[in-house]
C-alpha cells in the first residue's frame, strides 16, 4: 500500500546493523525525509526489495516483492541523489545554514561528511535543536568499522539520532 | 549497427533505451526479465547486452552467470545498468563476469557513449582457469600441495600461473618458495576499486617464472579483503592467464567464500583420520549451502605423515564421494620446506611431486 501522499519512487538503500537493505519506496512530496519523519508510521513500505549482509554488501541474498522496514532499526540511509531526500530548508535571514565536516560513529559505522548548522552551532546544538528523528549529512562516505574496505557512498544520508553514538565536528 | 539486448524490468527506462538505441542506429531487443533475457541471449546471442540487478524474477548478477556460462553467449560483452551504485556493487558485479557497470541515473548520451565504447573494445583474451585449495581443518597440507601444483603447473605450462595465499596469518606460500615478498594483498585493504594495474603490481616473480600474490607476512588485526575483492582479484589475474591457483584460508570468511564463487575448480583436501573426513563432510555440505556446484568440488586425499591411517576406501564410504586425486607421504618434504623448493621444481623422483605431476596432468585435460 502507497503511503497516502505518495508522489514519486525512488530507490535508496537502508542500512542496519547487520544488513543492507536496497528497495524502491513511494515518497511523498517532501522526499525520503518527510517519510522517516513522519510520526503517523513506524515502519516503511518498501517494494523489491534486494538483501545482502553488511559484511559482504554486494552479494544479494534475498529478493522480495515487499517488505515492512522498522524505522527504529534503520542505521542510516543512502541516497545517491540529494533531491530524493533533503530536508526542507529554513528561511532563516541572519542565521543562514553553512556547512561543515563532521563525524559520525553508530554501532559498526562511522560516517564522514558534511553537515548543515546554523552559526557556530556546536555538535550538541545539532541534536538537540532539531526534533526530526533523522540527521541529513551530505557528500556522506559511510565505512563499515569491522572491515573499513566496505563502504557506502552518497550525496545523502539521513542517519537515525536514536542510534547515532557520537557526533564529531572540528574546532572553528 | 549492433544487436543489443537490454534486460530491465523498468518500462519507462526500456523505452527511453529504445529510442536512445534507436537513434543511434542499432536493432534493440527489450525484455523486461532476467529469465526472458537469458533465453533470448542464448537462443540469439546479441553484440552486447545491457543488464539492470534489480529485478523480481532472477537479479542481474544470476543472469550474467547464466550468460557466461552457456559456450554461445560466453564472450558477449555484459553492461550492468543498475540502481545499486556503490563501489562493492561494481565489484560484485564484474565478479559474476560482467564487462563494465553504470550506476543509474544516467543520461542517454552518458549510455550511448558507454555502449560504443564496448562495442569498440577488442574481443576479449581468453580467461584461465581458478582453482582453489581449501581444508577447514587446518594441518593437512593445503599450501604444500597448492605450491607444489603452481611449480607442476609452471614447469608444464609456462610462465602464466598465479598462485594467490589468501591466509590472513602469516601465509606460508612464500616461506615455501624462499621469498621475502615486500608486496601483499595487505596493501588492498583500503582500496574499494581494484584495477589490473593495481593488483598485478602486487605480485612477486619467483625465480623460476612463478608469480605470487602473496599473504601478509605477520598475522594483521582485521586483515580480511571483502568476498568482492577476491572475486575481482580473481577475474584480474585469471585474465591472459593460464592457471591460478589459490590457497584458501582454513575458514569459511568472506575471502573464502570470494574464492570459492571465483573459482572454476575446488580441490578439497584432506587426510586420512576421523576428524579430517568430519570437518570434509561438514565443508561439503556448507559448500551446496553456499551454492558452489558439486561437479565443480573434487576430493584430494593428502598423506602429510608416514602412519597409514584411514584407507583411500574408507574416506569414500565415509563421504559418499570418490577421492579424485591422492597424494602420498614423501619422506623428502620436510627437506624442501627447510630449503624453501618445492619437491616439483626438483628432478627428482619421488611419491609427492610424481602424484602432484600427475593431478597437474589431469587438470590441463578436462577432469
Amino acid at each position: 500500500m502507497k503511503h497516502p501522499q505518495a508522489k514519486n519512487t525512488i530507490t535508496t538503500d537502508f542500512v542496519t546493523v547487520s544488513y543492507r537493505i536496497s528497495c524502491r519506496l513511494a515518497v511523498p512530496v517532501g522526499g525520503l525525509f518527510a517519510l522517516l519523519i513522519d510520526p503517523l508510521n513506524s515502519y516503511l513500505e518498501l517494494q523489491d526489495v534486494y538483501i545482502s549482509r553488511v559484511n559482504a554488501p554486494g552479494t544479494i541474498v534475498a529478493h522480495r516483492e515487499q517488505a515492512a522496514l522498522r524505522k527504529d532499526s534503520v542505521l542510516f540511509c543512502v541516497l545517491t541523489r540529494r533531491e530524493d531526500g533533503d530536508p526542507p530548508k529554513g528561511t532563516g535571514f541572519f542565521l543562514r545554514p553553512v556547512s561543515r565536516p563532521a563525524l559520525m560513529t553508530l554501532p559498526s559505522f562511522e560516517i564522514r561528511g558534511q553537515v548543515e548548522a546554523e552559526g557556530r552551532a556546536t555538535p550538541r546544538d545539532i541534536l538537540v535543536q532539531t526534533s526530526n528523528r533523522y540527521v541529513p549529512i551530505y557528500d556522506a562516505t559511510a565505512t563499515y568499522a569491522l572491515n573499513p574496505a566496505i563502504s557506502f557512498e552518497g550525496q545523502l544520508m539521513l542517519v537515525n539520532r536514536d542510534q547515532l553514538e557520537a557526533l564529531f565536528m572540528p574546532e572553528d | 549497427m549492433a544487436r543489443i539486448l537490454v534486460i530491465d524490468d523498468d518500462p519507462q527506462l526500456l523505452r527511453m533505451l529504445g529510442i536512445m538505441l534507436e537513434r543511434s542506429g542499432h536493432e534493440r531487443i527489450l525484455v523486461t526479465s532476467g529469465r526472458e533475457g537469458v533465453d533470448h541471449a542464448v537462443r540469439n546471442p546479441p553484440d552486447l547486452a545491457v543488464v539492470d540487478i534489480m529485478m523480481p524474477d532472477m537479479s542481474g548478477h544470476d543472469v550474467v552467470r547464466e550468460i557466461r556460462a552457456n559456450p554461445a553467449t560466453v564472450d558477449v560483452p555484459i553492461l550492468i545498468l543498475t540502481a545499486r551504485t556503490q563501489s562493492v556493487d561494481r565489484e560484485a558485479a564484474l565478479a559474476c563476469g560482467a564487462d563494465d557497470f553504470v550506476a543509474k541515473p544516467v543520461t542517454p548520451q552518458e549510455l550511448s557513449d558507454k555502449i560504443t565504447e564496448m562495442l569498440d573494445r577488442p574481443a576479449k583474451k581468453a580467461r584461465g582457469r581458478v582453482i582453489t585449495l581449501l581444508s577447514l581443518r587446518g594441518g593437512v597440507g593445503v599450501t604444500t600441495i597448492a605450491t607444489n601444483l603452481a611449480s607442476a603447473l609452471r614447469l608444464q605450462l609456462g610462465p602464466n600461473i598465479t598462485l594467490v595465499d589468501l591466509s590472513p596469518n602469516s601465509g606460508h606460500v612464500a616461506l615455501q618458495l624462499k621469498i621475502q615478498p615486500q608486496r601483499t594483498w595487505l596493501r588492498l585493504l583500503q582500496q574499494p576499486d581494484l584495477n589490473s594495474d593495481l593488483v598485478r603490481s602486487l605480485l612477486t616473480n619467483h625465480s623460476v617464472g612463478l608469480n605470487l600474490l602473496a599473504a601478509p607476512v605477520a598475522p594483521t588485526m582485521n586483515a580480511s579483503l571483502t568476498e568482492g575483492q577476491v572475486a575481482a582479484i580473481a577475474s584480474i589475474l585469471s585474465d591472459g592467464a593460464e592457471y591460478v591457483i589459490i590457497d584458501a584460508p582454513p575458514t569459511l570468511s568472506a575471502m573464502c567464500v570470494g574464492a570459492l564463487r571465483a573459482s572454476d575448480l575446488v580441490l578439497l583436501v584432506l587426510t586420512p583420520d576421523v576428524a579430517s573426513v568430519q570437518t570434509a563432510a561438514g565443508t561439503l555440505h556448507a559448500l551446496v549451502e553456499l551454492g558452489i556446484s558439486g561437479k565443480r568440488i573434487h576430493l584430494l586425499l593428502n598423506h602429510p605423515a608416514s602412519q597409514p591411517g584411514l584407507s583411500k576406501q574408507a574416506v569414500e564410504h565415509g563421504l559418499r564421494r570418490t577421492v579424485t586425486f591422492s597424494v602420498p607421504f614423501d619422506a623428502y618434504q620436510p627437506r624442501a620446506l627447510a630449503q624453501g623448493k618445492p619437491l616439483a621444481l626438483e628432478d627428482t623422483v619421488s611419491p609427492l611431486p610424481d602424484a602432484v605431476r600427475k593431478i597437474a596432468t589431469a587438470l590441463v585435460k578436462p577432469i
